[in-house]
């Protein structure tokens, strides 16, 4: 962002998280920022929808997300007929132990690629939502911890696309940010064009970084600072939601948590063991745009805006 | 673009607090002015301590007086709807950003204390300004004043008069309790509540919320995408409110009915529509659509 | 008008403050005039416990009346200190009945004041300046207690009337210093406002000094260096008596003109203040060179004014240690020598006895003090009672007095040796204050001793008592009560033994230090606030610079400081940033700076965007955007709380140059 920026972090975190943003660069094209986002999405923990048309690289950005941070990967298409159990894994008689072993189903990964979700049936949806905000599926009584991490990028078409059944709106706050990745600029697109298939690129990609390290940076955004003056900028921009008219329903106290934890994660990125008003504005979209309810015709991009323009920095 | 203080947000400065003694505080003075001529008659060094000491903790007190009020900022918050012959509500938000906590601030309209209350150092509080609100409509912010007496009365600071951009939409008065409009009407079209039909009439594109009975689930397996199946001549279940069907000839008692209709038909969960001279609302339930249906009634002018 | 009934809590503390604002006077005033104070404020907490009806008006009226009939009887008027107070303080506890309005509760706190004022009258002490603003904390609290509608604690509370109170002093302090003083009063004071002082009587008679030896009231205080002598040398005349009926001595007619004083040693300087006594005399040290203006010299040397002290006088006055006097002409001798016919026969024969054996005055002198010391004569402070011949009983029967016996045995003597002799009256000794050095001399120092008038050397002071108790010279009234207390007879004890029996302990010695400074403190309290008038007022300001200014100057002045005072107190409150960080204030002179050029950091702007934005527009200040904003994004929202950080914000901010 700029050369004002205290180095106070460890030098290694640092160059770890440049060397996983320059990686994953290279596969996933003129989407830097974007990438920056959906990395900070899984450094905060959170689960990262990503809404866009399709063929824009959806899976592909997830796929380059856990191949840089060394995770397992699982990819899951939605389609209409997907049943709960094709998801979280069923319960079968064995008649030789006389007794119902547990078949994990594909959930059972440390990234799930939930490709199209909106095309699963909502009670197909919400067996996975509910697996995500516990980390764990129950089956016959039994529960079955997810592992650890646990990311599930959740890629979705617009709903005016037929035949898809978007997630309800009370579900959105299940993951921490939402991200569209839109077309490709002419440079990229040129790129992409020219160079090799991504999918080639992909099956090469060596992980930048260890478990240990991830869980280290994990653990390493959880204690950048966030001072009182910048939690009290936090805090009017909440109130201002709540306070305003053309906001249906204010912000959850979950979602400015989820709001500080994106901003943490998002300064770590930058290098910083500090949370800047800058932080909190770049992810603000990205987290509450899709928490945010209209009550008059602003889309929800204007009203994150708006709301940014109207808060004073304390 | 306003900043600083949040969109619709007014902070009271100088220019718009006044302050004068009450008659409490002119009594003191009395007091005081009497003390005065005692210690200048005795020549008595304590009387005259006693007296400038009074006089002095009357001034710091207009001081403190005045800091009660000023440079609160106000705003108002959304207004919740309400029936006509209820008092519409405006909550207002009043936000003390100095270190100094404030007691005991008034907002006072049209000379009545309307509400009283303590604001800590940055910190905010909510307080409410009622209205009668005897007919449907629009009612908008009475105007207000800012006032204090604080701390010992012998002052009143007091803002000039404030209002803000916040209406309250008023429903209808709703009649009372009656019956929904029965099947046996539909000679006028009041009510199309039908059993599902079994006429299938066409498919269209599936919308969120459709009743995944109806999915051409056909369709979807053969990839073809999502169709919603649609039966009968009118819809499934569907109540329409009519106007006409009030029977009443008074505007307002009509509405009042319809009112009543829409909280009824919410309450029983029915599907329903409404329909007023030039203004259809489409069937649906939920209580978005009831404050659609309300606020049409709310507004309705013939 | 918001119609509050006072609320118990409100009710309670106004019953706090109002007695609190009485206690002073309680002592002035008759007891049944608090009782129903007293019974007003219970009638009506009752009436509010117990939800019984109030009483009605026609029952409160006849009250009212009743108590004004009440101290019209015992005073006779109405008008005046005393019945004007009580009067007072009888309707404000009926007033209790009858508090509906939040106003007639603050009228009554306000009322309170005045009651309070009233104990003004009586005295000025230190400890009343104190409990003024005790008082006045109290009326704080509980007029914010009357002022409804505040969700403030108990403690939130007492902290703000503190707040307040202690904003108030210095604007009251301004107020108290330059307001201008007249001078006199605007119309008298009224005629009791200075009854029940005491102070030496203008005769005596054996037990008239007795009621004062039990006295610790302060007579006076004399600022004198410690050392510039010697405690039994502290003799304090007040007045000269001349003449006995037998009985009792009195000063008699004036005598004209002016007995000479031919010093022997240098005048010695000091300064006497004297509380109120309601009697003319100046005690001053034997014997007395100069006359303070307003005053004048008795023959015999008792300074005394035309009017009795009734408020604390101040006066200076020089003494000459060592003297003589001038001759005694014929009319002065026959006084100083007159007896009454059939006075103390047995005396007169002791006396002759002396005089045909001894060769001169001054040997019969000392005659007669050998025998004071010689016979079992002793000093005691309950002395038996004494006839209708009190010389010859006390000489030849009882034997045991104190100063007025052993003065006016003495003195007839004398006479009837034919010495001419006088009893002097005043105070003798006193005690010295470290803390502003001077000696304070109490009522109990009240003394009585003789002067006889020798050729060649004129009036020449013998104390008998001291013949009988040095210990009452040397240690002082208050030793002697003390010896008293403990069974010691005076002149029974060596000096060692004797200080033993009176070493304080340090309990004692911490009390008495105590009591001297809460002395030296009331003085100058005496000094610069209940004495504060025009000429203090003229010669402090003078101090400060200010000269001969007139009172609308003075009252000018007064406006301006207040105001600058009040200025500084409306800017403290009011300033909305309130403890406005300083980073946060470096931060924004920074910003202002930049905004000269033209680059206004939007309020929603970050530091960081802010920074960018400036140093694409002038790259020539990048090194010191960057070095500021670095600074300021640690200090503000990184851990970075040193003082260092925020020094080098400071010298980059002031180091900036935009231009």
């Amino acid at each position: 962002m700029s050369s004002a920026q205290p180095a106070q972090m460890p030098d290694s975190a640092r160059a770890t998280l440049r060397a996983v943003v320059e990686r994953a660069g290279e596969v996933v094209l003129g989407k830097e920022h974007t990438l920056k986002l959906a990395l900070a999405c899984l450094l905060a923990r959170g689960h990262l929808l990503i809404e866009d048309f399709p063929g824009v690289g959806k899976t592909t950005l997830a796929h380059t997300l856990a191949r840089v941070l060394g995770l397992n990967f699982k990819r899951l298409q939605f389609t209409a007929d997907l049943l709960p159990a094709d998801i979280l894994g069923v319960s079968i008689y064995d008649p030789e132990g006389q007794r119902f072993a547990f078949h994990r189903g594909p959930i059972f990964t440390q990234v799930l690629l939930a490709d199209e979700i909106n095309r699963a049936t909502p009670k197909t949806q919400s067996a996975l939502l509910e697996a995500m905000e516990e980390h764990q599926v129950s089956a016959e009584g039994e529960t079955h911890r997810l592992p650890e991490p646990f990311f599930v990028i959740a890629t979705q078409n617009p709903h005016h696309l037929i035949g898809t059944f978007p997630l309800p709106e009370s579900q959105l706050d299940r993951f921490l940010m939402r991200l569209t990745l839109g077309f490709p600029d002419r440079a990229a697109e040129r790129q992409l064009l020219a160079g090799r298939e991504r999918r080639e690129l992909l099956v090469n990609l060596a992980p930048v970084v260890s478990g240990e390290q991830l869980s280290a940076l994990q653990t390493d955004v959880q204690r950048v600072h966030a001072s009182d003056a910048l939690l009290d900028y936090l805090q009017n921009l909440i109130d201002a939601t709540r306070r305003s008219n053309d906001i249906a329903e204010g912000l959850s106290p979950r979602a400015g948590l989820a709001w500080l934890a994106a901003a943490r994660a998002w300064a770590l990125l930058n290098g910083r063991n500090m949370v800047l008003p800058e932080d909190v504005q770049t992810v603000a979209e990205s987290v509450i745009a899709h928490r945010l309810q209209p009550a008059r015709g602003a889309t929800r991009a204007q009203l994150v805006q708006t709301l940014l323009e109207s808060v004073a920095i304390p | 673009m306003t900043v600083a203080t949040g969109a619709n947000e007014f902070s009271i400065e100088r220019r718009q607090l006044y302050i004068l003694p009450t008659r409490i505080g002119l009594l003191f003075g009395l007091i005081v002015l009497v003390l005065l001529i005692a210690a200048i008659n005795y020549s008595n060094g304590l009387a005259y301590g006693l007296t400038f000491l009074l006089a002095a903790l009357a001034v710091v007190s207009m001081l403190h007086t005045h800091r009660n009020v000023y440079r609160l900022r106000i705003a108002a918050a959304a207004v919740p709807p309400v029936f006509a012959g209820q008092a519409a509500r405006f909550p207002l938000t009043l936000r003390n950003s100095t270190p100094l906590p404030r007691y005991g601030v008034r907002l006072e309209q049209s000379r009545q204390v309307a509400a009283r209350t303590d604001i800590a150092a940055h910190s905010t509080q909510s307080a409410e300004l009622a209205l009668p609100a005897p007919r449907r409509g629009y009612v908008s912010i009475p105007e207000f004043k800012v006032a204090s007496d604080f701390p010992f009365g012998l002052f009143y600071t007091w803002s000039r008069r404030l209002t803000f951009d916040a209406v309250c939409l008023v429903y209808p008065a709703p009649a009372p309790p009656t019956d929904l409009p029965a099947s046996a009407e539909t000679a006028s079209g009041a009510l199309q509540a039908r059993q599902a039909g079994d006429d299938f009439v066409g498919q269209r594109d599936y919308q969120p919320g459709d009743s995944l009975r109806h999915v051409n689930w056909k369709a979807v397996a053969r990839g073809q995408g999502w169709y919603t199946k649609q039966f009968g001549g009118g819809a499934a279940g569907r109540l329409w409110l009519d106007w006409e069907a009030t029977g009443v000839s008074d505007i307002e008692t009509g509405l009042s009915v319809l009112c009543r209709w829409v909280l009824e038909a919410e309450r029983q969960g029915l599907d329903y529509g409404l329909r007023l001279p030039g203004q259809v609302i489409q069937p649906a339930q939920g209580l978005v659509h009831q404050h659609e249906c309300l606020r049409a009634l709310a507004l309705f002018s013939p | 008008m918001i119609t509050i009934e006072p609320q118990r809590r409100a009710l309670l503390l106004m019953f706090a403050t109002g007695a609190a604002a009485v206690a002073p006077l309680a002592a002035e005033l008759p007891w049944w005039a608090l009782v129903i104070a007293a019974l007003g404020a219970a009638w009506r907490y009752l009436c509010d416990s117990r939800s019984r009806r109030h009483p009605g008006r026609l029952l409160r009226w006849t009250l009212t009346l009743a108590a004004a009939a009440g101290v019209y009887g015992h005073y006779g008027t109405l008008f005046g200190r005393d019945p004007g107070l009580s009067l007072l303080v009888v309707l404000l506890g009926l007033k209790f009945l009858e508090l509906r309005t939040r106003r007639d509760s603050m009228l009554s706190v306000f009322l309170f004041f005045v009651l309070l004022a009233g104990a003004y009258l009586y005295t000025q002490a230190l400890w009343l300046g104190l409990y003024t603003v005790l008082v006045v904390l109290l009326a704080a609290l509980t007029m914010l207690e009357l002022t409804q509608g505040t969700g403030m604690t108990r403690a939130v509370r007492l902290r703000f009337a503190s707040v307040l109170l202690l904003q108030a002093l210095p604007l009251a302090l301004v107020a108290f210093v330059l307001f201008p003083r007249l001078q006199g009063s605007l119309w008298g004071l009224p005629r009791d406002a200075h009854a029940g002082l005491t102070g030496l009587s203008e005769d005596m008679q054996p037990g008239s000094l007795g009621a004062l030896s039990e006295s610790e009231e302060i007579a006076f205080r004399a600022a004198l260096p410690r050392d510039a002598i010697q405690p039994a040398g502290l003799y304090w005349r007040a007045l000269v008596l001349w003449d006995t009926d037998g009985k009792r001595w009195t000063r008699g007619e004036p005598i004209a003109g002016r007995d000479a004083l031919r010093p022997l040693s240098a005048p010695l300087a000091y300064t006497v203040m004297l509380e109120p006594s309601n009697k003319p005399w100046l005690p001053v040290l034997d014997l007395p060179s100069t006359v303070p203006a307003g005053a004048r010299l008795d023959f015999g040397f008792a300074l005394a004014r035309n009017l009795p002290v009734r408020e604390r006088l101040s006066y200076r006055a020089h003494s000459v240690l060592r003297y003589a006097t001038g001759e005694l002409d014929a009319s002065v001798r026959a006084r100083a020598l007159a007896l009454p016919q059939r006075m103390a026969p047995r005396a007169r024969e002791l006396a002759r006895a002396w005089q045909a054996q001894q060769p001169d005055d001054a040997a019969i002198a000392a005659a007669a003090l050998r025998h004071f010391r010689a016979e079992s004569f002793s000093y005691t402070l309950q002395p038996p009672l004494l006839g209708a011949d009190p010389v010859d009983e006390f000489l030849f029967s009882t034997r045991r007095g104190y100063c007025e016996h052993y003065a006016a045995a003495f003195v007839t003597l004398m006479r009837a040796a034919g010495v001419p002799a006088r009893v002097v009256l005043g105070y003798q000794g006193g005690e010295h204050s470290a803390a502003g050095d001077y000696y304070i001399v109490q009522q109990a120092d009240a003394h009585a001793w003789a002067e006889i008038w020798i050729a060649g050397n004129g009036w020449l002071r013998i104390d008998p008592t001291a013949a009988v108790a040095p210990e009452r010279i040397e240690l002082g009234a208050n030793a002697v009560r003390r010896l008293a207390e403990r069974g010691i007879v005076p002149g029974a004890l060596g000096s060692e033994a004797l200080a033993r029996a009176l070493a304080l302990t340090s309990a004692q010695q911490i009390l008495r230090q105590a009591r001297l400074y809460w002395d030296w403190a009331d003085v100058a309290w005496y000094r610069w606030v209940a004495g504060y008038d025009h000429d203090i007022q003229t010669s402090l300001l003078r101090v400060l610079g200010f000269i001969d200014m007139s009172a609308q100057v003075l009252v000018l002045l007064l406006a301006s400081v207040a105001a600058i005072l009040l200025a500084a107190y409306a800017w403290w409150l009011l300033k909305t940033g309130g403890s406005r960080d300083p980073i946060q204030a470096l931060y924004a002179r920074y910003c202002h700076k930049l905004a000269r050029i033209g680059l206004v950091r939007a309020p929603q702007e970050g530091p960081l965007a802010y920074a960018a934005r400036c140093r694409t527009r002038r790259p020539a200040l990048a090194p010191a955007i960057d070095q500021i904003t670095d600074l300021y994004v640690s200090l503000r929202y990184g851990c970075d709380t040193s003082d260092g950080a925020g020094q080098a914000l400071r010298a980059a901010v002031k180091a900036l140059r935009v231009s």
